[in-house]
């Protein structure tokens, strides 16, 4: 069987670095690169945190790209204040860069090219570097196979305002002429979907006591967000949205679609809103937008691809409903 | 005694269905119709409110109000606006023919009869807004401490997670966002009610509602149903339904009995002006921006408690029990 060609463009960020771990080990992916843009905390930092990542997996193998340093237009607004001064929860504050690789705009350009139709695409963090893929080569995602967006609100509340998602409130000049490009088979898994996927306090608690670097590793970087999460908005445990869209991927019944073409408010008070017009009146085409998720098949999955080593357990603690 | 309020409308098909309710039951005595421009021009909503008062054969006054948006009369500058084209039929009253009494326009204009009312009986005039707030906003604007001295306000507008203009705003708000700004700038002191399209859109009265509104509920119910008739069309294309949404009945229905709004969030309401999202409400129903509350979002509805109060109070009780034995 071939492997799904992946790149992921992510901004590490606690989520980011759980999804990079998911994929880093799911078997039947191949992760060409990772591409890294300024968001939950900027390029730099991200890139670092991105090779910790990868550290913990053995994968330093995998290339990592730098792109862009700020949003295209707006001014630059961190996410620190949810995933910690370093970006993953402050106990690590990863300082090993990574060696230098050509830019992520031109490594996914020239990806695209070199696989036509092979590539998938999974963008987990502000969309600034599609946006210059597209400004810089209007061919190239036209090329991709398939490109999996984790962004936006569809038909719930936002993280950064009453309407809008930090992805695209980050940069929202950049969504916006991402889904203005009409491209084919674009998904969207916004935060309707992510919002149910709540990493609880018990499911923690079971990763803490396998007591290994790699599960003593998630179980520090997601602590800080923990905290976020409970003083913001009272939920208890996080969200982690970013690794499903690495779920989707590999499991592609763990999401449920319908169509809509998206539109992004790029000024005033909505500013980063994705407009979802069901109705599709709008010329933008459809793209499919995950309303529905079966979370307890994405917590299995996840589960039992980076902790595989205790496949048993996992299985015996579902089964023992302990992980709610 | 009977609580005093006022009707502000732009008839439009479910203005229409909602001033017909709300002269049907017992509970309100309506100190006067206020007019706006909205669903049709100033002329037509004004003629429309006087034909259902005339059929109802009351004698309630009619004061025409705003010809525009709030800051387009606000500066007496010539009207901009589009109306709501042909959904509610050329007329506004889906073709149904009714007679006018032209006694019941009155000289004095909506925002002073609003500013009157409102000195005259302090905390005890409600207000039911279905039309675009024009008239609201220029009250407040004339006398913004007598507008703080309305007991409740009841607006049909808005919508937190649909849209019917654009995917995001709803006709009314979208038509005068200054408007909704600025009644909304009161919502601290004057409990101001929002029912949405988040609301409104749960309850479709569908062709077994309509057929039996024709069938059942006497020449009233035959004509109220003829008048829906041009909607139906209308929902169907748009929305795919087989029925029809009458928004502003539920701002009466909610009126009547607020219990019919099973969700109410106490919250901070804003509006979005310029820009793709124009006339978007930005509503914080999980309180995770802790901004000033101005008002009571309703997300839900009892539907069929809505249904059976607006045959009982349109109708008679008699007609109501029927509908439960039909539609058990």
């Amino acid at each position: 069987m071939t492997k799904l060609k992946l790149i992921m463009d992510v901004d590490p960020g606690i989520d980011d670095s759980l999804a990079i771990l998911f994929a880093a080990k799911h078997s039947s992916i191949e992760l060409l690169g990772l591409t890294i843009a300024s968001g939950n905390i900027e390029v730099n930092q991200g890139a670092r945190n991105a090779y910790k990542a990868l550290s913990m997996v053995n994968r330093t193998d995998v290339p990592i790209h730098k792109g862009s340093l700020l949003p295209l237009k707006r001014n630059y607004v961190d996410a620190t204040d949810t995933h910690g001064k370093d970006g993953i929860g402050e106990i690590y504050f990863p300082d090993i860069d990574p060696k230098e690789q050509e830019s992520a705009i031109d490594f996914i350009i020239k990806s695209c090219y070199r696989y036509p139709n092979e590539i998938t695409i999974a963008a987990l963090g502000p969309l600034s570097n599609l946006a210059m893929v597209i400004q810089k080569d209007h061919h190239a995602l036209q090329l991709a196979k398939e490109i999996v967006i984790m962004g936006g609100a569809a038909k719930t509340h936002g993280n950064c305002s009453e309407v809008a998602e930090y992805n695209f409130w980050c940069d929202p000049d950049a969504a916006d002429i991402f889904f203005e490009a009409k491209l084919k088979n674009v998904t969207l898994v916004p935060l309707d979907v992510t919002y149910k996927i709540l990493l609880s306090p018990n499911k923690r608690d079971m990763i803490r006591q396998f007591n290994t670097p790699l599960s003593t590793y998630v179980y520090d970087i997601t602590q800080f967000y923990v905290n976020f999460h409970w003083n913001q908005e009272r939920t208890l445990g996080c969200i982690i949205n970013d690794p499903l869209v690495i779920a989707y991927l590999v499991s592609r019944h763990i999401l449920k679609f319908e169509k809509g073409s998206v539109d992004v408010v790029t000024e005033g008070k909505a500013l980063g809103e994705s407009i979802v017009d069901f109705r599709m009146l709008s010329d933008r085409p459809p793209v499919n937008i995950a309303l529905n998720v079966d979370s307890k098949a994405f917590f299995h999955l996840f589960l039992t691809t980076i902790f595989d080593d205790f496949k048993d357990d996992i299985e015996l603690m579902f089964r023992k409903e302990m992980l709610g | 005694m009977k609580r005093k309020v006022i009707f502000d409308t732009d008839p439009g098909i479910d203005d229409a269905i909602a001033l017909l309710t709300l002269l049907n039951s017992d509970m309100f005595d309506v100190l006067g119709i206020t007019t706006v421009a909205g669903n049709k021009g100033i002329e037509h909503t004004t003629t429309n409110a006087s034909k259902i008062v005339t059929y109802m054969n009351q004698s309630i006054p009619i004061y025409q109000g705003a010809y525009s948006r709030y800051p387009v009369v606000k500066e007496n500058k010539p009207s901009d606006h589009l109306d709501g084209g042909d959904v509610h039929g050329k007329d506004g009253l889906g073709g149904v023919d009714l007679k006018v009494d032209p006694e019941l326009f009155k000289k004095e204009s909506a925002v002073d009869f609003l500013v009157r009312c409102a000195l005259e009986f302090p905390n005890e005039v409600e207000i039911i807004s279905v039309g675009p707030m024009s008239n609201l906003a220029l009250a407040i604007e004339q006398d913004e401490a007598a507008m703080r001295q309305i007991k409740k306000i009841w607006s049909m507008g808005g919508g937190v997670r649909r849209g019917n203009v654009t995917p995001v705003a709803e006709f009314n708000y979208w038509f005068d966002p200054d408007a909704v700004e600025k009644v909304y700038s009161i919502g601290d002191e004057v409990p101001i009610v929002m029912i949405g399209l988040d609301a409104t859109h749960q309850c479709i009265f569908d062709m077994n509602d309509l057929t039996f509104m024709k069938l059942a509920c006497g020449p009233k119910g035959e004509m109220m149903a003829h008048m829906v008739n041009d909607y139906v069309k209308a929902y169907w294309t748009v929305n795919g339904y087989i029925g029809v949404v009458i928004h502003d009945l539920i701002a009466v229905l909610a009126a009547m009995d607020e219990d019919i709004c099973t969700t109410l969030t106490h919250t901070h309401l804003d509006i979005v002006m310029g820009g793709k999202a124009h006339g978007q409400c930005l509503v914080d129903l999980v309180d995770s921006w802790k901004k000033p509350k101005n008002a009571y979002v309703c997300m839900d509805l009892d539907v069929r408690k809505c249904k059976e109060m607006f045959f009982e109070t349109c109708f008679t009780k008699e007609v109501m029990e029927r509908y439960r034995e039909v539609f058990p």
